[in-house]
């Protein structure tokens, strides 16, 4: 390590680092990097940001591939009610009906085990954890020129407790009463008694002690990066020279430490509500032959408990999105980042409303109409925001020279589903249009698209656009283009008729349709959807190929700095070791986004500025 | 075996995208870098527009093609008063949201298009511009602005609940696992009190039935309601969160245990006018898959379903809901039980056993006055005996059930009617026990009829009583119910003198 230091500077960063950067001594602290000695530390109960990274990035894909394969499950159900599914017995068990001519179909229970199971591992195991916890990690201490986050030891921990999380999530799946099946929401009384559904028994349980677990790992992970922005800055990184992710990532975990600690609250009332016989949430019930006890509590009280989570969650979700996406569409526009403090405030605008606008979940949901005016007027400005942010990222490809590659596709491909799944975020936020759709498939298209499709969007533009800092080699690029082809088409197929269904007033979780012959005219649009969910599946499976493929056989990162891009992650050595930089660490002289200044292609933070450059931004 | 082939089909695919696509990255080294990403990046940019046109097109048909199923077009104008103004909103923010829908999207492909990367461009410096900035926040601001204040004002007026002077039905829904409960309240337009702890096998919703409210309330499964009446609905459930939704009435709330909720909505069109306009739309014009002698739209109902997860049957809590004319309606009302009179009246459940009803009373008082009449009108004394067959004691004594005051108030109402009558009043036993004990309870039994008419202000000139004892048995002594049939007041009338009467055991 220390030698590293004595060898010719590698490139013109590199000379500047060397030159005016800042020496904290720390190859004198880090003899033989500790950190690093065996395989247990290295790859396992490691304390290194990056390898924490890659364990959520990993983790967080194997909760993907599980979540998709589950929303086919309960898709061939939906879709292809009467085709045998018999063949999947040997892996589902009992969860798999055969009647007596050998067909099989999906249990009702199972059903709703499995969306209920989709809901909850995708928004909290893939795109909290494996989307914030991978960026987060990773870019924080390389982008501000940290040697690592604040506390290692409580980063690592954050990645366990979310490992002990999955863990229990996923033992659940293997009771004899099967997992939680009430909705990834978890209303009650539904998710309190268990005489109301199978899964609110022990799958309840299991579920809420995971997702406390959960919280634990959110709240661990967020006070580090809270801290590692505000304290490990190098010297020269104002905030006003923070690129764009580490803004998002920055506030996104202020949230997180402001709203995950009353989902907790709300889960421990709920405990006690099913364990010592209070009435928080119950009232008035009359269920399985008897009437119970609980007298006084309000169903509706959980209902404002989770969604003060539950709201914020949502941008705790799209907004490392959002700025991975910046930075990407920005670096291959070789453009600045139109309206930098724009796309600042416009963060800063939507986490503050995301806390005052949560009721408008609850239009529907028996709480006073008036009180819903607030919530209309808060949730419609969003909308101001959320435009400006879009307008930016067009307006930053516009009068580019953009590189096509699979990160720039995938962040064309965000502002696309952020577009097409925010506009009717505008009809959702209407209380008077919510009347008509709340609990329609009108939601499921608006949240699949806006929050789920373009979160994933967000991910795999910062997974092909940063595989290189994490793993020295690229991504495979025309199976990233073909990836990104095949999954812009097929998220669109998937979810777009959705909106139809939804207009047609077809109400969500639903086990089948035929009951009703107003949800019944749609067997063509539903066997489509399910078609292009198989298909697209198919292409993230070439994702998940190309991207272990590469990790060992991709081609390999030959210089320091590949895409031209001027934040300092690119300042590091091929190879990042432990503490990211070799020698000093570099000292900051600019904002992110000096591309195309003055007639050079891009100017690195680490440059000063010249003497007769034209006014910095 | 199948399952394994196509599985082995899917990962051999698989493996020839990824060579094929490995080949290609290498072959881009070997032919020049330069060229080849030149060459893709023209081709990328062509799909981009072309992705954009098609995917502009394809999402404008398919909404233009399936619109006849959308709620607020074609055959699915609201069915309600306060639909209307739904379906205007959802007009106007489908207009505004599709506008920029096409110009973000035409913008975003076209520069993307335009300013791929090709040699010898340079990339223009541009990182703000505060004009234009102010420009597109205000204009969504703007536009928010009349979104907000056009929907807030169809919320409140949709949402606010029936004032006092208004002209309202109220009716009740209670959802359960896994079906809906209508209650609809009788001729006195009231919902009776309930409470869950009375739910069981007889009481479903847990009516309180002391609450005189409840005894003509009406049961039903499906919602009946009349057209251009406005209805209340209230909303409660036994067990869960359910959600009363009618799409066709753009009507949905969720039901809560504990606490109610409600609609308020006037249906406008009838089932009938529903189903006509459906069978202007060739969507509706084909066979009923359920019933294929029958065109779709001759079976299409207005429909109740839940929009509230409650468990695994979740999907399938339907009721039918169907919307009558104003006459039919009453009809239809007129033709349904009260669930109390039918179901717990008289039964082990029934707390009011001490009372009757206003229509009990009236029943009664027909009765006993036709068979009064006719043994008047009647010649013979040998049928002017009639027994008082609401008239009962407490056991083993003389004194009076507070259900007898009924029938011998009719009988004071027809002695006050017809001054010209007089009456005698006979105590009967069965025959077990002590015969002259018989005979004394007897005797005590009639009199204290005999007093009770003299309280309700009737001359004793025109009373007598005596007591027979088990000497004249109507029935046979050998069953309980020949032995209930003996146990009797019975009530002699004529207008003639009392006649004397003298017992000898």
């Amino acid at each position: 390590m220390a030698s590293a230091v004595l060898t010719a500077p590698a490139t013109r960063e590199d000379a500047l680092i060397q030159e005016l950067g800042y020496d904290d001594h720390f190859h004198e602290h880090h003899h033989g990097d500790k950190y690093q000695s065996n395989f247990i530390f290295h790859y396992i109960f490691s304390q290194d940001h990056k390898m924490i990274a890659k364990q959520f990035l990993i983790t967080g894909m194997m909760w993907a591939l599980i979540g998709a394969m589950m929303s086919l499950v309960f898709r061939m159900q939906l879709g292809f009610p009467e085709e045998s599914i018999a063949w999947m017995k040997p892996f589902l068990g009992k969860w798999i009906a055969i009647n007596s001519e050998g067909v099989g179909s999906l249990t009702q229970d199972f059903y709703y085990a499995l969306v209920t199971m989709h809901g909850t591992i995708l928004v909290f195991f893939v795109l909290t954890a494996g989307l914030s916890g991978t960026f987060s990690n990773l870019l924080i201490p390389l982008m501000i020129g940290a040697r690592d986050m604040a506390s290692p030891l409580l980063n690592m921990l954050s990645y366990w407790f979310f490992f002990i999380s999955g863990s229990v999530m996923f033992a659940s799946l293997f009771l004899s009463t099967g997992p939680f099946a009430g909705g990834w929401v978890a209303y009650p009384p539904l998710s309190a008694l268990p005489q109301a559904m199978d899964g609110s028994g022990a799958g309840m349980t299991l579920w809420t002690v995971s997702l406390v677990l959960f919280v634990v790992s959110v709240l661990l992970g967020g006070i580090n990066y809270i801290t590692t922005v505000l304290n490990l800055r190098t010297k020269g990184m104002s905030m006003w020279r923070l690129p764009l992710p580490i803004w998002a990532f920055f506030i996104t975990a202020i949230i997180g430490l402001l709203s995950f600690p009353v989902l907790t609250s709300a889960f421990f009332l709920m405990i006690l509500d099913r364990s010592v016989g209070t009435s928080f949430y119950l009232s008035d019930i009359y269920i399985g032959g008897q009437a119970l006890d609980h007298v006084g509590g309000s169903p509706i009280l959980y209902q404002h408990l989770f969604w003060f989570l539950g709201h914020p969650e949502v941008y705790i979700i799209i907004l490392p999105a959002m700025g991975i996406v910046s930075e990407v569409l920005s670096v291959h526009s070789r453009k600045p980042i139109f309206g930098y403090k724009a796309m600042v405030f416009s963060i800063l605008a939507i986490a503050f409303l995301s806390f005052i606008v949560w009721a408008h979940h609850m239009f529907m949901s028996g709480v006073n109409p008036f009180i819903s005016n607030f919530f209309v007027i808060f949730t419609l400005i969003i909308a101001v925001p959320s435009a400006v942010k879009v307008f930016n990222w067009i307006a930053t490809l516009y009068g580019g020279n953009i590189r096509f590659n699979p990160a720039s596709l995938f962040g064309i491909g965000f502002v696309s589903m952020f577009i097409s799944g925010g506009l009717t975020g505008i009809w959702l936020g209407n209380s008077t249009l919510d009347i008509q759709l709340h609990d329609t498939y009108f939601v499921v298209a608006h949240f699949h698209i806006v929050m789920g499709v373009a979160a994933f969007f967000g991910m795999f533009a910062g997974v092909y656009h940063w595989f290189p800092k994490l793993y020295g080699r690229f991504m495979n690029e025309t199976l990233g283009k073909l990836h990104f082809w095949g999954t812009l088409i097929g998220a669109y197929a998937v979810f777009w008729p959705m909106h139809y269904l939804g207009m047609a007033g077809v109400p969500r979780r639903y086990y089948s349709f035929d009951a009703f012959q107003a949800f019944g005219h749609f067997d063509n649009l539903n066997k489509f959807i399910t078609i292009a969910a198989i298909i697209t599946f198919g292409f993230q499976i070439l994702f998940v190929i190309n991207f272990f493929y590469s990790i060992w056989r991709g081609r390999k990162l030959t210089e320091r700095n590949p895409y031209n891009a001027n934040t300092l992650e690119w300042t590091t050595p091929v190879e990042v070791g432990h503490g990211n930089w070799p020698g000093k660490l570099p000292t900051v002289q600019r904002w992110a986004y000096d591309y195309g200044k003055d007639g050079r292609e891009f100017i690195s933070q680490v440059e000063p500025v010249g003497e007769n450059e034209s006014v910095a931004h | 075996m199948t399952t394994l082939i196509v599985f082995i089909c899917i990962a051999l695919l698989l493996l020839i995208i990824v060579q094929i696509a490995r080949v290609r990255d290498l072959a881009k080294e070997l032919r020049g870098k330069e060229e080849v990403e030149r060459r893709s990046t023209n081709v990328t940019g062509i799909w981009l527009m072309g992705f954009m046109i098609a995917f502009l097109v394809l999402t404008t048909a398919s909404a233009f093609v399936l619109k006849n199923y959308f709620l607020g077009y074609g055959p699915h104008e609201a069915a309600s008063a306060h639909g209307g103004r739904i379906d205007s909103m959802m007009n106007w923010t489908l207009v505004v949201t599709y506008s920029v829908f096409i110009v973000t999207h035409i913008l975003l492909f076209w520069y993307a298009f335009k300013y791929r990367q090709q040699k010898g461009r340079k990339a223009q410096f541009i990182s703000h511009n505060n004009t234009l900035e102010i420009v597109w926040t205000g204009i969504p601001a703007i536009v928010m602005t009349f979104l907000v204040i056009g929907g807030l004002d169809a919320w409140n007026d949709i949402m606010g609940d029936v004032g006092a002077d208004d002209d309202y039905l109220e009716i009740e829904a209670t959802g359960y696992q896994f079906a809906w409960q209508m209650r609809y309240p009788g001729e006195d337009g009231l919902l009776g009190r309930k409470d869950f702890r009375l739910i069981d096998g007889t009481n479903p919703l847990g009516q309180d039935w002391t609450d005189m409210k409840n005894a003509d309330d009406i049961l039903v499964n499906d919602v009946v309601l009349p057209v251009g009446q406005k209805v209340r609905v209230r909303i409660t459930a036994k067990d869960v969160l359910h959600d009363f939704y009618l799409p066709q009435f753009r009507v949905k709330m969720d039901a809560v245990p504990g606490l109610p909720t409600y609609f308020v909505f006037t249906p406008e069109k009838t089932t009938k006018e529903y189903r006509k306009d459906l069978s202007k739309y060739k969507e509706y014009q084909v066979p009923d898959p359920e019933d294929p002698s029958k065109m779709l739209w001759e079976t299409s109902d207005y429909e109740l379903a839940c929009a509230e997860l409650c468990g695994i049957g979740h999907w399938s809590m339907k009721r039918k809901v169907i919307v009558l004319e104003q006459d039919e309606y009453e009809e239809w009302l007129a033709g349904q039980n009260s669930f109390y009179l039918a179901n717990i009246r008289g039964t082990d459940n029934d707390p009011n056993t001490d009372m009757l009803f206003p229509a009990e009373i009236q029943e009664r008082r027909e009765a006993f006055n036709t068979s009064a009449n006719t043994a008047l009108e009647t010649e013979s004394d040998d049928d002017n005996t009639l027994v008082l067959e609401y008239v009962t004691f407490e056991t083993g004594s003389a004194e009076l059930t507070s259900l007898s005051r009924y029938q011998l108030e009719d009988v004071i109402a027809l002695m006050k009617a017809k001054p010209e009558v007089k009456a005698m009043l006979k105590g009967h036993t069965d025959s077990t026990g002590n015969a002259e004990a018989n005979l004394s309870l007897s005797e005590a039994r009639a009199a204290s009829v005999k007093q009770f008419l003299m309280d309700g202000g009737i001359d004793a000139a025109r009373l007598g009583s005596a007591g027979y004892g088990a000497t004249q048995p109507i029935e046979t002594n050998d069953t309980e119910e020949g032995r209930a049939a003996n146990r009797r007041t019975e009530f002699f009338i004529t207008t003639d003198e009392l006649p004397q009467v003298a017992i000898n055991l």
